[in-house]
């Protein structure tokens, strides 16, 4: 009902001019990692494609291929997709932008809409921004992250073995992304808003039966290491992120359960899949 | 909800404005005293570490609304670290004789990771003894699940090269563990970590940020014993550099370590770090390492202390922000513009952000809140709130008002 709110407002502060000749796209934004092939790597073609089928003119969608294992404020993560964003609003002529994020691709996006004098180029992404649709968002970081570099204070000091870790795992850990949302980051509680609307879609459990047609969705994983990470996290959690980081910025606009088929839970990695209709909201959405 | 708008202004525009409000009304503010949680540097100094970054000289300035009614935090809040977990170092020969592992509580992991330069090092399950009060235990009952470094991998867990998790079953209960490798090369960071324990070593920064030669305070406290047997620390900056700190005993019970980070290495991207290690006191004598994270900023530029408000046509409220720069940079200027609402409460408005090329010796900064942003609800008295000064060259956040100037 909020979200419906939210829309109905926004149609009405938008001139009968500016409704009549939007040009609405779509950016698909991935998470850690650096990406090359996005579409079909991260996001899987199926769930990019029944997505932009949402769209007046489907060729208004980009995948973005950036590096975010870099901080998100880097130039190789918000500087790349301030980039591509900005060569896909010119060239598509979009003027009415659904961001989809996934994971810490929502950090990234959350970066450029709270920095917005950061660079020049911002002010007009977010001014045709409509709003940023949030899957599984690391807004308040993982203990994982925490778990992974905390013994590397051992690494500086003693020379032990350094993790396999990124600056975008060392910015995720919960005491970072604390610090960040405090100072560099709106949205949070407490915190202005931003300036344009984040709704974070909520994954709350892990199904890795092995005789559940559900796990497989997205790919199934016999995730034997899910019964390890699984004791840094609430019980709560998509096996990656806890419900409470995914749901500490902007607005909740659902808990998985809630809305997928079957009242499915959302894997962290089911969330930037195709599953249980998750892509028919997101395509609705538009 | 009241919806956003957005007013954005760059460099061109910002000139238009600026020229027709030459002759609109102005008011010299001055800085409102400084609040107790407030980011203050008491002087400038340069930057002990150049960043040479390619920034953007445009000037970029924007605001939107806020909704009156969402109440927002006066100051940062405190971040408390609460830690089950601590880690240790254990060489070939220690491993493979057996180190002990003191538990406080069923369900423990275990997660052993070989040093650098022994990545050939990787242990399996089966290269692993566990006993108890003297008595092997079979690993079968040892063992709930076991993990190698691809499974945490794909699990998110981003382990080291060579790592092996391994969570215990509730048979092996708390006390004093025995866990060997008699096949052990090189030496190993053994994790310990128990979710299910009540004893907990809570951490926090006194400040989320200081200035360079500024001191910090962090202070300790631990849940579930009596007292702390030792505790001791490092902090660690993000160049890698560390230095001891101490804890001391307060007549409350808590730990707090008094330090000034070496301003040699202040300044930069990235949180510096305070570790703690301790073990609790009592019988258990169970270990806890925890840190938290704050940020140490190079003070090159502060605010001048005063500002100009100009009333712009159209009745937005333009604050000209002085700012005193050491160095040549891109600063950044946010804050909240608070009205008065019918109950007489000061309520946010609207945010106001600008950035913009300074030369050595620093200049204005102008906070521009379009009248299109502000709830037609509110009227003056104004105040602009939570002032912020940003380095954009290194991400350093110089200076931070609660409260900053008071506008009839």
């Amino acid at each position: 009902m909020l979200r419906i709110a939210f829309a109905l407002l926004l149609a009405a502060a938008a001139s009968a001019a500016h409704a009549a000749t939007a040009t609405t796209g779509v950016a698909f934004v991935h998470g850690t990692g650096s990406q090359s092939d996005a579409y079909n790597d991260y996001w899987q073609p199926t769930i990019v494609n029944n997505v932009r089928n949402g769209l007046v003119n489907r060729n208004n969608f980009v995948v973005i291929n950036c590096d975010f294992n870099q901080y998100m404020w880097d130039a190789r993560a918000a500087g790349c997709l301030a980039t591509q964003l900005t060569n896909f609003l010119a060239t598509h002529n979009v003027t009415d932008l659904v961001v989809i994020t996934h994971s810490n691709g929502g950090n990234v996006m959350r970066w450029i809409l709270s920095n917005p004098t950061w660079d020049s180029r911002y002010p007009a992404i977010i001014s045709k921004v409509r709003w940023v649709n949030a899957l599984a968002p690391s807004s308040a970081g993982t203990p994982l992250a925490d778990a992974v570099i905390a013994g590397n204070l051992f690494e500086n000091a003693v020379g032990w073995l350094l993790g396999y870790q990124s600056d975008a795992v060392r910015q995720q850990q919960t005491i970072w992304m604390a610090y960040y949302n405090q100072n560099y980051l709106y949205g949070t509680s407490g915190r202005p808003a931003l300036p344009k609307g984040f709704w974070s879609v909520i994954g709350s459990d892990v199904e890795t039966a092995v005789w559940d047609s559900d796990s497989y969705c997205g790919g199934y994983t016999l995730n034997v290491g899910l019964e390890i990470t699984q004791a840094w996290l609430d019980n709560c959690s998509d096996g990656f992120i806890e419900c409470a980081s995914a749901a500490a910025a902007g607005y909740v606009w659902f808990y998985d359960t809630a809305r997928m088929a079957g009242g499915e839970p959302l894997s962290h990695n089911q969330s930037r899949r195709a599953c249980f209709g998750l892509d028919t909201i997101l395509r609705n959405d538009l | 909800m009241q919806a956003h708008r957005l007013s954005v202004a760059l460099a061109a525009l910002i000139g238009t404005l600026a020229s027709t409000t030459a002759c609109a009304a102005t008011q010299s503010l001055a800085l409102l005293a400084q609040a107790p949680g407030d980011l203050v540097p008491a002087h400038l100094q340069p930057a002990a570490k150049r960043t040479a970054p390619d920034l953007d000289r445009t000037p970029v300035a924007l605001s939107w609304a806020l909704d009156a009614e969402q109440a927002l935090d006066a100051r940062p809040q405190p971040f408390v670290r609460e830690s089950r977990e601590y880690w240790l170092d254990a060489s070939e020969a220690e491993l493979q004789r057996g180190v002990a592992l003191t538990l406080s509580a069923p369900g423990a992991v275990v997660r052993i990771s070989p040093h650098r330069g022994n990545r050939g090092a990787g242990l399996a399950a089966s290269d692993l003894r566990i006993g108890v009060a003297g008595r092997r235990v079979d690993a079968a009952q040892a063992f709930r699940s076991v993990a190698g470094e691809d499974e945490l991998r794909a699990a998110g867990l981003d382990v080291p090269q060579g790592s092996l998790a391994l969570r215990l079953s509730d048979a092996v209960g708390a006390g004093v563990l025995t866990l060997s490798a008699p096949t052990a090369r090189g030496a190993y960071l053994v994790h310990v970590f128990e979710p299910a324990s009540g004893v907990v070593l809570r951490l926090g920064a006194e400040r989320d940020g200081i200035s360079s030669g500024q001191a910090m305070r962090v202070h300790a406290s631990i849940d579930g014993a009596p007292s702390l047997a030792r505790i001791g620390g490092i902090v660690s900056a993000p160049d890698g550099h560390a230095q001891d700190i101490d804890f001391v005993r307060q007549a409350d019970g808590r730990y707090v370590a008094t330090f000034t980070p070496d301003p040699a290495h202040a300044g930069g991207p990235g949180l510096w770090e305070a570790h703690a290690f301790a073990t609790a006191g009592g019988k258990q004598a169970v270990p806890r390492d925890a840190k938290t994270a704050f940020a140490v900023s190079a003070p090159v530029a502060r605010f001048g202390g005063r500002a100009t408000r100009i009333d712009a046509a159209g009745g937005a409220i333009a604050v000209r922000v002085d700012v005193e720069a050491m160095q040549a940079s891109r600063y950044m200027v946010s804050g909240v513009l608070y009205g008065t609402g019918a109950d007489g409460s000061l309520r946010p408005a609207a945010l106001a952000q600008s950035a913009a090329w300074l030369g050595q010796g620093g200049g204005t900064i102008e906070l521009r809140y379009d009248a299109s942003n502000i709830d037609a609800a509110l009227h003056a008295p104004w105040e602009v709130r939570d002032l912020r000064l940003v380095n954009q060259a290194d991400l350093g956040l110089l200076e931070r008002r609660e409260r900053a100037f008071a506008m009839p």
